[in-house]
C-alpha cells in the first residue's frame, strides 16, 4: 500500500460524524423530537393506557456519500464539509418524509383536520387546537406545538392575525383554557383506587 | 498460532485459574465431578474427585508450576496429602467410605526427574500395603496441552475476526471491566448459536467454549480481576444454557455438569473477592484522583456481589465459614445515595434483599419507594440530567458528564432518557409486594406519566446473550391513569419469568449475577422472578 496517516484521519472521521449529527439537529424539521437509541431488536411495540397496541418495524435510511477520484486532488476542507452538508440535507428530507407518513398513518381521525387546500391561518389554528389533546407542564404552561412545513414568516403572519383580531385571540385563549381544564381533570384522574 | 496462545496461557496460569479449565476438560472427557474445591485447611489435598466413564473413582491433586518443573522440595510439601488421597476414605457425601481407585498429581508445568523417582517409590510402598500398582499417576503440561488442543482448539472459530477478538482480549492489561462485546461473538461462534447443532457436537463445543473462556481471561486472571472472571464465566454459563435450549438438549444429561462447574468457579471467585476485601483499607482502586467519579458506583457493585455471596452461601453452606462475619462487616447497614443510572438498580435491589435477610428492617421498603420517587422526578423534570438507561454503564455516564473536559465522544450520542424508564415497574412491584398501598397511591400519578420500557426476546434462549440483535422487540407500556389496587397487585404478583430460559431459572443466583453484570437484562419479568426468590419478607396479595 501507499503511505497513509490513519490516526489523524480517524480524528477527521470523528469530527465529520459529530458535525453531521449537529447539523442534522440544526436543519431537521423534527430536530426537537426526543431521540432514543434502540440497542436491541427490530420492532417497537407500544401498549397505551387504553390497552391499544401499535407495532412499528425499525426502518433503515441511508444516503450515499460520493467522491470521485479526480475530485480528490483539489479537495479542501470546505469542499468536504459542503459534501457532508448535502448528504445531511438529503437525510433530513428522507427522515422528515418518513415521519410525516408514519404520523399520518398513526394519528387517529378524531385528532386530524383536513384543510381541503385552505391556507393555514388563525382560524384553522383554532380548529386544529380544538381537535388536539393538549398537554401542560406542572406550572400550567402548554406543551410547545411544533409546526412542520410552515415557514417562520408564515408563522409570524398567523401570529399577527391573532394580535390584530382580538376576537380570534379570545377564542384561542378560551380554547387553551378549556384544554387546561381538561388536562387538570385528566391529571386528577391519575389514581390508584380500591 | 492458536496452539501458541494456549501454551502461553498454560505456562502462566496459576493453580486456581487452570483448575477451572481442568474441571471443564474432565467433563468433556466424560468424567462426572463429585467434589471440586480450592484449598482450605480441611481439604487435605482433595482438589477434584470425579467418576470416570468406566465408573472408576478418581482423585486429582493440582499444583501450579507455570513454565517450571515440580521440584523435590515442593513435592515434599504435598507428599502427605497425596498419600492420604490415595489411601484414606473420602468422607464425602455419597462416598463416605470409598477410597479413590486412581489418583493423579496434576501440574501445568513439568515434573523433575527426582520427583518421578519419589512417586515410583511411593507407589511401590502403597502396592506393598495392598493398594493397586501405579496408584498415583501424573498429568503434566504436555497432556494438558493435548487435551486443550483436542477438546478446545479444534472447535474454535477459525475466522480471522474471531482470532482478532481473542488477541484483543489477550492484549488487555487485565485491570479493565471485562469487554463482553468482544467475548460475545467468540462464544456465539464457538457454540454456533445461529445454527442447528446436533447434541454430540454441541457437548464438545461446550467444553471448547469453556477452554476459550479460560484462555480469554488470561490477562484478567493474572491481575486477579475477580469481577472480570465472574463476568466471563457468567457469560459462559448463560450462553451454554442458551445453546442447550435452542438445540433442545437434555439439560441434566448433556449440559448441567459444565454449568455446575462454572457455577462453582464463580462461587470460588466471589470467595476470593471476599478474601481480598478482608485485607483492604478502602474500596478505592487505581488513580485516587479520578475516584470521585467511580468510588460510590464501585462500592454499590461490591456490596451487591458480596450480598449475593452471602445469600448463596447461606443457601448452600459456607465453604469458608469465617467469611460470613466478614461479609456482614463489609456490607454497611446503610449506603449513601448511589443511583448513578438505571443500571445500578439490580445492584441496589440485591443490597436491599440481602439487608432484609439480615435485619428484617421495614425501612428498606421505604428506601425502595424513595428511589422510585426520585427516579420518576428526575425523568419527568424538563431540564434535569436524566438518568441513563441500563444499557449505559458507569464509564459511559462519566464520559457523558465530562465529555467536554475529557475531550471524548459522548456515549449518549444525543439520545434522551426523559420520561422513559426500564426500572420503575420493577421498583413499583417491590413496594406493591411489600403491601405499601399508600406509598403506591402517592407515586401512581408520576408512574402513569412514564413510558415503561423493556426488551423482549423473540425466543427465551436469547435472553442469556449480551445482545439479541434483531431478534427482540422494544416494548413500551403506558399504564392507564386509573387502576384498581387489586389489579396492580395481580400484575406485581406474577412471577413466571417467561422471558428467562427454563434452565437459567433453576440457577436463581446465576440469574441474579447475570442481571447485576448486564442490568439491561433486569426486565420487569426477570426481576419479578428474582424478587420472589430473594425477597423472602415480601407480603402476599391482601
Amino acid at each position: 500500500m501507499l503511505p497513509d496517516y490513519p490516526e489523524t484521519k480517524h480524528l477527521f472521521s470523528r469530527f465529520f460524524q459529530t458535525y453531521m449529527r449537529q447539523r442534522m439537529r440544526q436543519i431537521s424539521p423534527f430536530a426537537m423530537i426526543q431521540t432514543r437509541h434502540i440497542h436491541e431488536g427490530r420492532t417497537m411495540r407500544v401498549t397505551r393506557s387504553d390497552d391499544t397496541q401499535s407495532e412499528s418495524p425499525v426502518v433503515e435510511q441511508s444516503v450515499a456519500l460520493e467522491i470521485k477520484f479526480d475530485e480528490i486532488e483539489t479537495l479542501t476542507l470546505e469542499k468536504v464539509i459542503a459534501k457532508h452538508d448535502a448528504i445531511v440535507a438529503e437525510m433530513a428530507s428522507k427522515q422528515a418524509q418518513f415521519i410525516r407518513e408514519r404520523l399520518s398513518a398513526d394519528i387517529p381521525q378524531s385528532q386530524s383536520l383536513d384543510g381541503r387546500g385552505r391556507k393555514l391561518d388563525a382560524r384553522m389554528v383554532i380548529e386544529m387546537f380544538d381537535k388536539l389533546q393538549l398537554e401542560f407542564y406542572p406550572d400550567g404552561r402548554p406543551h410547545e406545538i411544533h409546526v412542520d412545513g410552515i415557514t417562520a414568516e408564515h408563522m409570524a403572519a398567523i401570529d399577527r392575525e391573532f394580535q390584530e383580531n382580538p376576537e380570534l385571540k379570545n377564542r384561542l385563549d378560551e380554547l387553551i383554557g378549556k384544554k387546561r381544564e381538561e388536562w387538570v381533570a385528566r391529571e386528577a384522574n391519575r389514581k390508584l383506587v380500591g | 498460532m492458536l496452539e501458541r496462545l494456549i501454551e502461553n496461557w498454560l505456562d502462566s496460569a496459576g493453580e486456581r485459574t487452570y483448575q477451572r479449565c481442568f474441571c471443564q476438560m474432565l467433563i468433556g472427557r466424560g468424567f462426572r465431578i463429585v467434589h471440586n474445591t480450592e484449598h482450605t485447611p480441611l481439604e487435605h489435598g482433595k482438589d477434584i474427585i470425579a467418576v470416570a466413564a468406566d465408573t472408576k473413582l478418581v482423585g486429582f491433586q493440582l499444583k501450579g508450576n507455570p513454565g517450571k518443573s515440580l521440584k523435590p522440595r515442593q513435592f515434599d510439601e504435598i507428599r502427605g496429602q497425596l498419600e492420604q488421597l490415595a489411601t484414606l476414605a473420602l468422607g464425602l457425601p455419597g462416598y463416605e467410605t470409598r477410597v479413590p481407585d486412581e489418583c493423579y498429581l496434576v501440574t501445568n508445568g513439568e515434573i523433575d526427574e527426582a520427583v518421578s523417582i519419589e512417586i515410583q517409590r511411593l507407589n511401590a510402598a502403597l502396592e506393598a500395603r495392598g493398594h493397586a500398582p501405579e496408584k498415583i499417576k501424573t498429568i503434566t503440561r504436555g497432556t494438558l496441552l493435548n487435551w486443550a488442543n483436542d477438546l478446545g482448539l479444534a472447535l474454535w472459530p477459525s475466522e480471522m475476526e474471531d482470532f482478532g477478538n481473542l488477541v484483543k482480549l489477550l492484549n488487555y492489561t487485565g485491570s479493565e471491566i471485562f469487554p463482553a462485546n468482544i467475548f460475545d461473538p467468540l462464544l456465539q461462534n464457538t457454540l454456533r448459536l445461529e445454527h442447528e447443532v446436533p447434541p454430540p457436537e454441541l457437548r464438545r463445543r461446550i467444553t471448547s467454549a469453556a477452554i476459550m473462556t479460560a484462555v480469554a481471561l488470561h490477562s484478567f486472571s493474572r491481575k486477579q480481576n475477580h469481577f472480570a472472571e465472574i463476568t466471563a464465566w457468567t457469560m459462559f454459563t448463560t450462553y451454554t444454557i442458551a445453546a442447550s435450549e435452542k438445540n433442545g438438549l437434555a439439560f441434566e444429561k448433556d449440559v448441567e455438569a459444565a454449568v455446575d462447574a462454572a457455577h462453582e468457579a464463580i462461587y470460588d471467585l466471589l470467595s476470593e473477592m471476599c478474601e481480598e476485601l478482608r485485607d483492604r483499607k478502602t474500596l478505592a482502586e487505581g488513580d485516587p484522583f479520578s475516584e470521585f467519579a467511580f468510588y460510590r458506583a464501585r462500592a454499590l457493585l461490591i456490596f451487591a456481589l458480596m450480598g449475593t455471596y452471602w445469600m448463596w452461601s447461606e443457601a448452600k453452606g459456607w465453604k469458608q465459614p469465617e467469611h460470613k462475619a466478614l461479609t456482614e462487616k463489609l456490607i454497611p447497614e446503610d449506603i449513601p445515595p448511589s443511583i448513578w443510572g438505571e443500571a445500578a438498580i439490580p445492584q441496589f435491589l440485591t443490597y436491599v434483599w440481602y439487608r432484609k435477610r439480615i435485619s428484617r428492617d421495614s425501612t428498606l421498603d421505604q428506601r425502595v419507594a424513595t428511589v422510585l420517587r426520585d427516579i420518576m422526578r428526575n425523568k419527568l423534570t424538563e431540564d434535569a440530567n436524566h438518568l441513563a438507561s441500563p444499557y449505559y454503564d458507569i464509564e459511559d455516564v462519566t464520559r457523558h458528564n465530562h465529555a467536554e473536559l475529557l475531550r471524548c465522544d459522548d456515549p449518549f450520542g444525543g439520545g434522551s432518557f426523559a420520561g422513559t424508564s426500564y426500572v420503575c415497574e420493577t421498583l413499583m412491584m417491590c413496594i406493591v409486594r411489600a403491601g405499601m398501598k399508600e406509598a403506591c397511591q402517592a407515586l401512581w400519578p408520576d408512574f402513569t406519566r412514564m413510558n415503561h420500557e423493556k426488551t423482549i426476546p423473540d425466543d427465551a434462549w436469547r435472553f442469556g446473550l449480551y445482545r439479541m440483535g434483531d431478534h427482540a422487540a422494544d416494548d413500551t407500556r403506558i399504564y392507564p391513569t386509573t387502576m384498581q389496587w387489586k389489579e396492580l397487585q395481580e400484575i406485581a404478583a406474577e412471577h413466571a419469568g417467561s422471558e428467562v430460559p427454563q434452565a437459567l431459572k433453576t440457577y436463581p443466583i446465576q440469574l441474579l449475577l447475570f442481571v447485576i453484570i448486564f442490568p439491561f437484562r433486569g426486565s420487569f419479568s426477570a426481576m419479578k422472578f428474582l424478587h420472589k426468590h430473594f425477597d423472602t419478607t415480601a407480603a402476599g396479595p391482601s
